[in-house]
Parts: C-alpha cells; sequence; structure tokens
C-alpha cells in the first residue's frame, strides 16, 4: 500500500426531524508503518469514521481510496477481505471457536496467499501476542478480556493486510492490558510497517500515536 | 479454514442446537424413509407381479351403488352405460388393452349335487381375486387351496350350502348349466338344454352380511320394488370360481347355442383394463376421471396370471401405503414448520457470528452454504440413523398385521436423503435472506 486518502468524506443522518451532518468534507492521508489515533468526544462521529474506512459503510458522499482506488468500486467486502482488519471494542470473536480456530477463519476468507503451515503460523501469531498454545486451544469464551483482544489483535496480523483499524480496542481493558495492546500496535505499525488507525478516547493510546487526529463538529484536524 | 471446518466446528462445538435439529430431522428421515420404503416396497412388489409392464387397474365407477341389484333387476341400461364408458378409457394413452372381465353372477338355472338333485337357483361369482373379492362382500374364506394355481375345476362354495348337502372340501358337484338363462328383469328364461360339468370343492366361506349390505339390499328392494332378500340366499347360494373355469362355461355356452341377443352367459360388470406401465397409473387416473364425470375409485388389480404372486404381501402393502402416506405426509408438513421456525430462530441467534464474518470480508454465499452445510450434515446422520430404523419397525409392523417377507429395498435411502437436502434448502432460505442483509456496522460497532 502506497497511500490510503479520504476525499471530501461528508455524511448526515437524521435525528429526529433535524438532519444532523457528522462528517463535513473531510480529508485525510494516512501511510503505512505509522499508528494513527482518531481522538474525540462521545458522538463526535469517531465511529461513523471508522466504520467507512475500515468498510463497513458507506459514506454519503466523497470518497475513500486505496492507492487510487475508490474503495466503493473495488466492493466494501473484498476491501475487507483481502485489504483491511479490523479490531473492535467487544473483540468480537466467535465464541464457540476456540482462539487458534478464531485466527485459522482468516485464513480461509481472504484472497491473498495464505502460508501453506497455517495452523502453526497462527500459533505462532497467538504467541506472538501472548497467547501461549495451551490457551490458543481454548474457547475464547473461556478467556480473559485482554486475551480476547489479543487474539483480535492475532486475527488482525493473520490476515496480512497493510491496513488495521481499532475501534476503542482498549475501551474494555484495565491498565495492564490496555498498555499490552497498544505495545501490540505499536509494533504493528512500526515493525509489521502497517497503517493502524485506531478510535479511541484513552489518552495513553494518544500518547504513543504517531499522529494524532481531533474529529469534532463534522470536521477532522491533524495535531 | 474453510467453510466446511467451520460448519463441523460448529456442529461439534454447539451440541445442544446439533441435537436440537438431529432430534427434528431423524423424525423427518423416519417418516420420509418409512413413506419411500412402503412406496418403493409396493413398486417392487407390483414389479415383480406383473413383469411385462402390463399393469392390470381397477376401474370401479362410483355411479351407481345399487349396481349388484340393478344387474338382477335391470341390468341392461347401466351394461351399456359402463360399457360405453370402458369404451372410452380403452382409446386413452395409457392403456395397453382392456379385457372383459367375468366377476359377476350367473344364474344356473338349477344345480346337482351328487346325486341329490336339488331345485335351487345359484350365483357363481367368477374371479381371479378371492381375497379382495370376499373382503368387499362381507365373505369369510376358510380355503385350503389357492384358486390360482389350481388347475382342476374348482369352486368354493358356502358353510351352509356344504352343510345343506351333506358336502365336504374335496367332494366334487356336478353343476347343471343353463348356457341362455340370465337374470334379468324379465325374469329367468325358459329351461332349454343343461350342461352337466363336475367341479372339485376346494374350499369355504363363511357368509355374515354386514350392515351396510343390509342397509343397501333395504334401499334396493324398494327402489325396484321387491321384498328384501335379508337372508341374502342367493350369496349363500354362491359359488366362486376361477376366470378359466368360467371362460370353459361361457364357451359351452355360446357351442350350446346361447343368444347373444339375449346376452352372453356370463355377465361382465367390469373390465379389466392394462395400462402400459406403473408411471402411467397417475395419467390414467386423471384421465379417467375427466372421461367419466364422476369419482372413480382407481387401483391396481390384485389380479395376475402369475400363481407365485404374493398377493397377501401386495395387499398388506397397499393397505399399509395409504395410511403411512397419509400420517407421514402430514408429520413431514410439520416438521418442515418446525425446521424453519428453529432454522430462523437458529440464524438469528447467529447474528453476531455472521456479522463478524461479514466484517472479516467473508463471501455472504459462503456463510448460506456453510449454514446449508451444517444442516446437510446433521440430515444424512439422522437419515443414516432413520433407515436401519425404519427398516426394522416397518417389518415388525409388517409382521404384525399379517404380511409376510417385505423385500429389501435400498432406494429410499437415497430418496430420503435428497428429500431431506431439499428440506435443508427450504428451511435455510429465510436464513440466506437474512444472511445477503445483515448490517456488520449494526451488529459489531
Amino acid at each position: 500500500m502506497e497511500k490510503f486518502e479520504v476525499k471530501n468524506l461528508t455524511h448526515q443522518f437524521r435525528d429526529g426531524d433535524k438532519l444532523r451532518t457528522v462528517l463535513n468534507n473531510v480529508n485525510l492521508r494516512f501511510e503505512t508503518g505509522k499508528l494513527y489515533a482518531i481522538l474525540g468526544y462521545s458522538g463526535s462521529g469517531k465511529t461513523t469514521l471508522i466504520s467507512f474506512l475500515s468498510g463497513l459503510d458507506q459514506a454519503d458522499k466523497g470518497s475513500i481510496e486505496l492507492d487510487g482506488i475508490n474503495i466503493d468500486d473495488m466492493g466494501l467486502d473484498k476491501f475487507r477481505r483481502n485489504k483491511s482488519c479490523i479490531v473492535f471494542q467487544q473483540y468480537n470473536l466467535i465464541d464457540y471457536q476456540t482462539a487458534h480456530q478464531n485466527v485459522m477463519t482468516v485464513f480461509g476468507i481472504t484472497d491473498n496467499e495464505v502460508p501453506p503451515n497455517a495452523a502453526s503460523v497462527a500459533y505462532n501469531i497467538l504467541d506472538y501476542v501472548g497467547i501461549g498454545k495451551t490457551k490458543a486451544d481454548r474457547k475464547v469464551s473461556r478467556l480473559s478480556g485482554g486475551e480476547q483482544q489479543r487474539v483480535a489483535i492475532a486475527r488482525s496480523l493473520a490476515a496480512d493486510v497493510d491496513l488495521i483499524f481499532a475501534d476503542e480496542p482498549t475501551g474494555n481493558l484495565d491498565s495492564d492490558s490496555e498498555r499490552e495492546v497498544i505495545k501490540l500496535f505499536k509494533t504493528m505499525a512500526g515493525e509489521y510497517n502497517k497503517c493502524v488507525i485506531i478510535v479511541t478516547h484513552s489518552d495513553q493510546v494518544a500518547k504513543e500515536a504517531d499522529q494524532i487526529l481531533r474529529i469534532e463538529s463534522g470536521t477532522v484536524e491533524y495535531e | 479454514m474453510n467453510i466446511f471446518k467451520r460448519a463441523l466446528i460448529n456442529i461439534v462445538a454447539n451440541k445442544g442446537k446439533t441435537l436440537l435439529l438431529l432430534v427434528i430431522f431423524l423424525t423427518s428421515m423416519f417418516a420420509i424413509t418409512m413413506t419411500s420404503i412402503v412406496n418403493e416396497t409396493y413398486d417392487k412388489l407390483l414389479a415383480e407381479a406383473f413383469p411385462n409392464g402390463d399393469i392390470p387397474v381397477e376401474v370401479i365407477p362410483a355411479m351407481p351403488k345399487s349396481r349388484l341389484a340393478a344387474m338382477r333387476y335391470d341390468w341392461s341400461e347401466e351394461k351399456k352405460i359402463t360399457q360405453e364408458m370402458y369404451d372410452e378409457i380403452g382409446k386413452l394413452p395409457s392403456i395397453s388393452r382392456v379385457e372383459e372381465r367375468m366377476s359377476s353372477f350367473i344364474n344356473l338355472e338349477n344345480y346337482e349335487v351328487a346325486d341329490n338333485s336339488t331345485e335351487k337357483a345359484a350365483t357363481i361369482n367368477f374371479t381371479n381375486d378371492v381375497g379382495s373379492y370376499t373382503e368387499e362382500s362381507g365373505y369369510k374364506l376358510d380355503y385350503d387351496t389357492n384358486l390360482y394355481s389350481t388347475e382342476e375345476r374348482a369352486v368354493i362354495v358356502s358353510d351352509e350350502f356344504l352343510d345343506n348337502n351333506n358336502l365336504s372340501v374335496g367332494d366334487k358337484i356336478t353343476l347343471n348349466l343353463n348356457p341362455s338363462s340370465l337374470i334379468s328383469s324379465g325374469g329367468l328364461d325358459d329351461v332349454d338344454e343343461l350342461k352337466a360339468m363336475e367341479y372339485t370343492v376346494v374350499g369355504t366361506f363363511e357368509f355374515e352380511p354386514t350392515q351396510q349390505m343390509i342397509d343397501r339390499e333395504n334401499q334396493w328392494a324398494e327402489k325396484y320394488d321387491y321384498e328384501p332378500d335379508l337372508d341374502f340366499t342367493y350369496l349363500e347360494n354362491s359359488f366362486i370360481m376361477p376366470t378359466k373355469n368360467a371362460e370353459e362355461i361361457k364357451t359351452i355356452a355360446a357351442n350350446n347355442g346361447a343368444d347373444d341377443s339375449e346376452g352372453p352367459s356370463i355377465i361382465t360388470t367390469t373390465n379389466l383394463i392394462y395400462i402400459k406401465s406403473l408411471s402411467e397409473l397417475s395419467d390414467f387416473k386423471s384421465e379417467v376421471k375427466k372421461i367419466t364425470g364422476f369419482d372413480v375409485d382407481v387401483d391396481v388389480s390384485f389380479e395376475s396370471d402369475d400363481p407365485n404372486t404374493d398377493f397377501t404381501a401386495l395387499q398388506s402393502i397397499i393397505m399399509a401405503r395409504n395410511t403411512i402416506q397419509n400420517v407421514f405426509i402430514m408429520l413431514i408438513s410439520v416438521v418442515v414448520v418446525m425446521l424453519i421456525i428453529i432454522a430462523i430462530i437458529l440464524v438469528r441467534g447467529r447474528r453476531k457470528e455472521i456479522g463478524i464474518l461479514v466484517a472479516l470480508g467473508e463471501r455472504r454465499r459462503n456463510i448460506y452454504f456453510q449454514i446449508v452445510f451444517e444442516q446437510t450434515i446433521v440430515m444424512v446422520i439422522s437419515t443414516l440413523v432413520a433407515f436401519p430404523i425404519a427398516n426394522i419397525v416397518i417389518r415388525q409392523v409388517a409382521n404384525k398385521f399379517g404380511a409376510v417377507q417385505l423385500p429389501f429395498v435400498i432406494a429410499p435411502l437415497f430418496i430420503a436423503i435428497v428429500a431431506g437436502f431439499a428440506i435443508v434448502i427450504v428451511s435455510t432460505l429465510i436464513p440466506a435472506i437474512y444472511t445477503l442483509r445483515v448490517n456488520p456496522k449494526k451488529i459489531l460497532l
């Protein structure tokens, strides 16, 4: 990936009788190897923005382009399948599967090249994020919140995509787990040359970010 | 990890859900397998009974309930109508041939038993279908010799007839036939020349008129203005003999100058119709209804020239087929509705999982295929369990109701799997729509 750009993004939604502009002609540019933190108050439109960036939804106007190709034209499903991955606040793992099976699921979905020894690669990734073999073979519902979030991060690493989005990834974690998770995101950006975009209101995350963006009244400003 | 692995993990991990589906599928697969076994057995027995694919079918017009009485007192008009119907039926494309069937009454001017001449009128029922004839007519057969296979001139008589004439099974009786005499509204013809023919009593029957017969006799008596014969003496004095022997009588009648203008010596009331193959049966039924304009019962006849045909099994299986089909078609319908409802509930319970997969970029059709595959696995397991159980159960039931050995048929296994797959597709249609419309943002963010 060379560039990930947001061009003239505008979105409104109906709030009772009023039409509220949540994003107003937003223009952004992201690069690989950096950790971005998007900050903003509750209701400022952070989650709406990340849903557009991650291809979970479409804005009313404007475009999001990956290396010059509009992700709408690419197909949002394809964009999510092959170019990006998202980590959620609620982890969103398949709860009846083990941690290892959750990571393996990505290999069955992506069109990108899957390593021939996918199973052991999945264990290695989990080990890398701090989930050893014993816990990797446990159902995720039996893991702690911090561990589940690590599994979610491992899943995004397994996808081997350049764009990793995260929506309040530390929102449900204690401070120790928060630090660990932030460290992982930082490593993903720095060592693995990923473009990590995190929506958060955590000062800890903001402190570690290479670039902070603040969203307010429909506009997004670089700090 | 592909969709098949995901499906297997789901089946193993969600034991409660799998068990629920297993029980429901097991019920439906059992019902489908039972119905299918009965049908396949029916087809197989028919194919064995009629190896040339020339299938006799019986068409019983639902018109005059008073057919027998009418024939006794005014049969000519009905015979004409019936014959016209058969002529039309004979032109149908599904028909192979139409044969006259001598299943009716011929009046004997008198009969002679051993050396004891009497002056009673008697009736002969010509049939190759002793079993079904007697069931319908209130006879209870007690005989040892199979009329189908007998090479001699055989006849079955009533217990009363035997007692009245001091006879026993194995004795010979002489029937003095008056070839030109018929039962008609005009009464009996004058006796011309009697032809003596000797028959062996091969069995007996008891006759107990049913209430329906008594009611009918009273109705007919009123309609045709005669004294009701509530002792049914004409039936007590009736004989049952195979068609082959009756043919002989017919020939003798002709040789003795039976007058065609007065009708044949043997009255045919129903014709035996042969259709080209079993697959034509349903077409034939609908064609016949169009021709007759009134309800008709059409069923495969038990008649066959093959003495080895297992008619008891055939009869049992036909009876079982009708009952089982009705019960199980209802059961299958209920189960399909249950499966649809459960599939909807289950897929709604999996909205988060579906949302996650969509968010990861999984193709929605793959998610649907996963759901279909999960149900298919459960369905196939259920079928493999249901098939042997259904086979055991149907044999137990068949034995209980006196049917003989049923053949083993494998086709129901495949029929059940195909039908089960159709149920899977139907029950996952709404989940499919749900999967197509799921919005991961609403579920996950």
